[in-house]
């Protein structure tokens, strides 16, 4: 498998009046083509902020202060605003965490659908309509060719995400980004979004990169896993390693605290202590203050990553060769 | 917070206009007084400026319902021409305001930064320019009266407050994730600014071009007062300035074009009311 985006270094600070905020401090991660990785973390761990630097939706006072985010060989922090909505929409595309605010309330969905089309296919009029119903018939929208005259707030919650969804990838994207599509949602809405995205993922030959706080999601959609922690990624695995041989404490105490139906809600084991701050993130590694194996060297050095083969990676000093 | 969606919103905002005695009634002079101003030719009973010798200063009577000036002109035909004066500058200028205030608001809130800085500070000195003492300068800079003039003097003193109001409009919807989504489709500045933010501002806009029209005619009204108007056309504020000197032997020829200035502010101050009330409810 070859990387369709390879994110070296990456920085992405924000200049707030209370200090430097380090939402994303130094991630390095591929994504391959034709996969879907999964970024998942706490609320407040930089994985939104992550997803926002691709496309370079980080406003001030953030800023990418440093790395370079290559998407097929092209570094998307160098490129210039024109060159870049080039690539925006047209090859790579993203979806919201909240489908009612994202889109926009004056306009009927239909148009929205339209003016993506009409963009990035370079078709007008009756061609680019056809294309819109079908579009909106493939998300799943019941009789578009009645309701493409609604405005989005006469949609439900679910439909809304369907609707960006035909938004997004009315141009078919090599690659979509996904930020919490799903948590605004209800939890059999969010089953059927999932299944939506994953079926058009087979259908368009996509490489989706979803960003998740949910264990569940990620067994359902993932094929590897990225862990990040207060700004950085601590673990990289395919799916099913990250769930049946976890290796890095943070990993292992995410796994820990998914509820199960089998297991009592009091057997769960919540991660004692808090997330850190990402205003003065603790020296050495980040964890630290929460891991029950600490040792001298994860407070004064940060680990590096550590490749065990077989795409197994993690960045703990407990697995670090001596 | 955000905008309630397009097809509600209006009508939600006229739901709750109807309600409300005054705002109709301001929406009625306004409708009136366009009315009068279209079809001035039509239902004045004089030219005018024809002056009917030997009849000056008649008070109202049947002939002149509301009597002659100092040159036997009739009152009456004056005051709805007038109307027409007034509301080509009040439209006019409101244009021309806009037109600023909205591009320097829009490009202000949108981009930020140096850009924002800069424009905002132009707009804080503009700001504290005395309007009527500009107003007047320019007036007597420019030896050709002309209500072009004024108009552009009136726009180029009154557009700090509508690019104050589409600033923070824009400052506010631009971090809607509507233009993210809107940014990420790969829309270009202009048309993320045109087509997708400004629609969403316009209620609040709307409503300062409303008062700004009040405002626009009652300046129009003040120069012409002072002789600084444009001789060619008949305006309300010259009658008066007029007028006011024979108050007390020829109450008419000041006191009607005087109400039909206080009207029409009235109704457009009415009118703005009613909009911004039934506009803030619509979009919460």
């Amino acid at each position: 498998m070859e990387p369709l985006l390879q994110i070296r270094g990456l920085k992405v600070y924000f200049y707030t009046d209370e200090g430097v905020v380090h939402a994303v401090d130094g991630v390095d991660l591929d994504v391959m083509r034709g996969e879907t990785l999964c970024v998942v973390g706490e609320s407040g761990c930089g994985k939104s902020t992550l997803a926002y630097s691709i496309l370079r939706l980080v406003r001030p006072p953030g800023r990418i202060v440093e790395g370079s985010i290559l998407f097929d060989g092209v570094d998307l922090v160098k490129l210039s605003e024109e060159e870049l909505n080039k690539i925006r929409g047209r090859r790579i595309s993203m979806i919201f965490q909240d489908p009612t605010s994202a889109l926009n309330p004056v306009f009927t969905v239909g148009y929205q659908v339209y003016e993506a089309i009409e963009l990035h296919q370079r078709v007008k009029g009756d061609e680019a309509w056809k294309r819109v119903m079908s579009m909106l018939r493939r998300v799943g929208i019941p009789s578009p060719e009645v309701r493409y005259r609604d405005y989005p707030h006469q949609f439900s919650g679910g439909q809304r995400q369907r609707i960006m969804l035909a938004i997004a990838l009315s141009c078919h994207p090599d690659l979509l980004i996904a930020d919490e599509p799903t948590t605004n949602l209800d939890v059999t809405i969010q089953a059927q979004v999932l299944h939506l995205i994953k079926q058009l993922k087979e259908e368009l030959g996509m490489t989706v990169m979803l960003i998740t706080h949910d264990m569940g999601i990620v067994a359902m959609m993932a094929d590897r896993v990225a862990v990040m922690y207060a700004g950085k990624i601590v673990e990289v695995a395919p799916v099913l390693d990250i769930y049946e041989k976890p290796l890095h404490p943070y990993t292992q105490a995410l796994i820990k605290a998914i509820p199960l139906p089998h297991v009592d809600v009091e057997e769960l084991q919540p991660i004692p202590g808090e997330v850190p701050s990402l205003l003065e993130p603790p020296p050495g590694c980040r964890f630290h203050p929460r891991c029950p194996y600490a040792m001298d060297v994860c407070r004064r050095e940060e680990p590096p990553m550590i490749d065990l083969g077989e795409g197994h990676q993690v960045a703990c000093w407990l697995h670090a060769k001596r | 917070m955000a905008a309630a969606p397009a097809s509600t919103l209006w009508a939600v905002a006229w739901r709750r206009f109807k309600r409300n005695k005054l705002s109709l009634a301001g929406l009625a002079i306004t409708v009136w007084l366009v009315v009068t101003a279209i079809l001035a030719p039509y239902i004045a009973p004089y030219d005018p400026n024809k002056m009917h010798w030997g009849k000056e200063y008649m008070p109202p009577c049947p002939e002149f319902p509301l009597g002659t000036d100092e040159m036997g002109r009739d009152v009456l035909s004056r005051v709805i021409w007038g109307a027409r004066t007034s509301l080509y500058v009040g439209f006019a200028s409101v244009l021309l305001i806009a037109a600023i205030g909205v591009t320097v608001g829009a490009i202000s809130g949108y981009f930020g930064g140096w850009i924002d800085e800069v424009l905002m500070r132009i707009t804080d000195i503009v700001l504290t320019i005395p309007t009527i003492m500009l107003l007047i300068l320019i007036a007597s800079i420019f030896q050709v009266r002309s209500l072009n003039v004024i108009i552009l003097a009136i726009g180029a003193v009154s557009w700090p407050t509508i690019a104050r109001i589409t600033r923070s409009q824009f400052l506010l919807i631009k971090e809607l994730p509507y233009i993210d989504a809107a940014r990420v489709a790969g829309l270009s500045h202009p048309r993320i600014i045109f087509r997708h933010i400004l629609p969403n501002a316009l209620p609040p806009i709307i409503v300062a071009a409303t008062f700004d029209m009040a405002s626009a005619i009652l300046m129009e009204a003040s120069l012409s007062f002072l002789g600084l108007g444009d001789p060619r056309v008949v305006s309300w504020g010259q009658m008066l300035s007029v007028g006011h000197t024979v108050m007390l032997h020829a109450w008419w020829v000041g006191t009607f074009p005087g109400l039909a200035i206080f009207v029409t502010v009235l109704g457009f101050n009415l009118l703005g009311d009613g909009l911004r009330e039934a506009l803030d409810v619509a979009m919460r």
